[in-house]
């Protein structure tokens, strides 16, 4: 017979690993899905000052590994497999993946986001050469180069500041919507010699050659900036393309729709972290995982 | 048979670079003449290796001094390719 774990959890980000520290550590038989990526989104995090319990700060991929470590510690088992779908069969939740099918008692899902392409002539066809979704992973290659950042949320604020250690010159362009918040680092941001603020624009287009040239503007009298890279660092949206197949019920742009205890429209399937786009900060991920896993112990507990 | 050299480009933050070592780990294992290194672009000399080749993005293959891959997904097929391209020169 094949096995059947307490909690399976599908993602290995700030919710996913919090969710495994908490149902490992009460002795639940705990399954952890993931895709190679453990620690999600914050590991993009160069600095991270906000997190509770240290104060000095640390790096996005330190934070990940102590969670890591914890989960681990505590029993829950990892295992690298695409997701293929998700289905509820009652009293069993079952998750197909590329190498098999794995059966829950409860699933949490804490698939995270993907990025928000632009899709603009010149986005496909110059990734890599230019066009970058993650400023901290490829900012180091635009040394003493011109980059323009485009996003509104709080990563394209602090990523643009953090380019202007790097870069000769930044064109930060929060798009024609506006600022999502007004973050204390917007100030800082304007206020650097190194950093024009392109308000009320957004980009219509990259081109180049063999890498990025140039891109072009929308919105007012400016028509396009030479740069020789472009961050494009929307908000996010979620991944969870398996979720209508399996019934689950999203909103309109694809947030998992959860009641307080984390529970989807499907008793004993539980979302937690950026899928259900609430917060987009580890803290909140890591309090909707330990939320999820507590309502996923209730419910086993129910059934028995 | 020719030595190969692949560059293997990442940093600590690259969320794909796991899985961009794991595809490349598999593609090379068993395969002799082949000259593996990894380069840190975190580091000051990794950084420099990869502006030199006109790098933009990690993770990304450089084979035998020239980029062949760069960001996520790779393919293996196209690795293998790019391999035996370098073996026939």
């Amino acid at each position: 017979m094949e096995k059947i774990w307490d909690v399976i959890v599908v993602g290995a980000g700030p919710a996913g690993l919090t969710a495994g520290i908490y149902t490992s550590r009460h002795a639940h038989t705990t399954l952890l899905l993931h895709s190679g990526k453990i620690g999600g989104r914050a590991l993009e995090a160069h600095r991270i000052e906000n997190y509770p319990g240290f104060p000095d700060g640390l790096t996005g991929p330190k934070l990940m590994k102590f969670f890591h470590d914890q989960a681990i510690k505590f029993g829950t088992e990892f295992k690298q497999e695409t997701v293929i779908g998700i289905s509820d069969a009652g009293d069993y939740k079952i998750v197909s993946t590329r190498s098999g099918y794995h059966q829950g008692k409860t699933l949490i899902i804490a698939t995270g986001t993907q990025r928000k392409q632009l899709n603009i002539p010149g986005e496909t066809d110059f990734k890599g050469r230019g066009v970058s979704y993650c400023a901290t992973c490829d900012g180091p290659f635009f040394r003493d180069k011109t980059v323009a950042v485009l996003g509104s949320g709080y990563e394209a604020v602090v990523d643009a500041l953090s380019l202007t250690d790097i870069a000769m010159k930044v064109y930060y362009i929060p798009g024609r919507k506006g600022y999502s918040e007004k973050y204390p680092e917007l100030e800082q941001l304007k206020a650097n010699p190194k950093v024009e603020v392109l308000e009320g624009y957004d980009i219509a287009e990259i081109s180049g050659e063999e890498v990025v040239k140039k891109i072009k503007l929308i919105g007012g009298d400016r028509e396009q900036v030479d740069v020789d890279g472009v961050f494009i660092l929307l908000e996010h949206i979620s991944t969870s393309g398996i979720l209508s197949d399996a019934g689950i019920t999203t909103d309109e742009i694809g947030c998992i729709n959860v009641d307080r205890a984390q529970m989807t429209n499907l008793p004993g399937i539980y979302a937690a972290g950026d899928c259900t786009c609430m917060g987009w900060q580890i803290v909140t991920a890591a309090g909707e995982g330990a939320k999820a896993a507590l309502a996923a112990m209730k419910y086993i507990k129910k059934k028995e | 048979m020719n030595l190969v050299v692949i560059e293997y480009f990442y940093n600590s933050v690259c969320p794909y670079c796991p899985a961009a070592k794991s595809l490349i780990t598999k593609v090379v294992e068993g395969l002799k003449n082949i000259e593996f290194v990894e380069v840190n672009t975190y580091t000051e000399e990794g950084i420099k290796r990869g502006i030199f080749l006109n790098l933009m993005a990690v993770p990304a293959i450089a084979i035998d001094g020239i980029v062949k891959m760069t960001g996520w997904p790779f393919e293996a097929d196209d690795l293998i390719n790019f391999i035996d391209e370098a073996r026939n020169i």
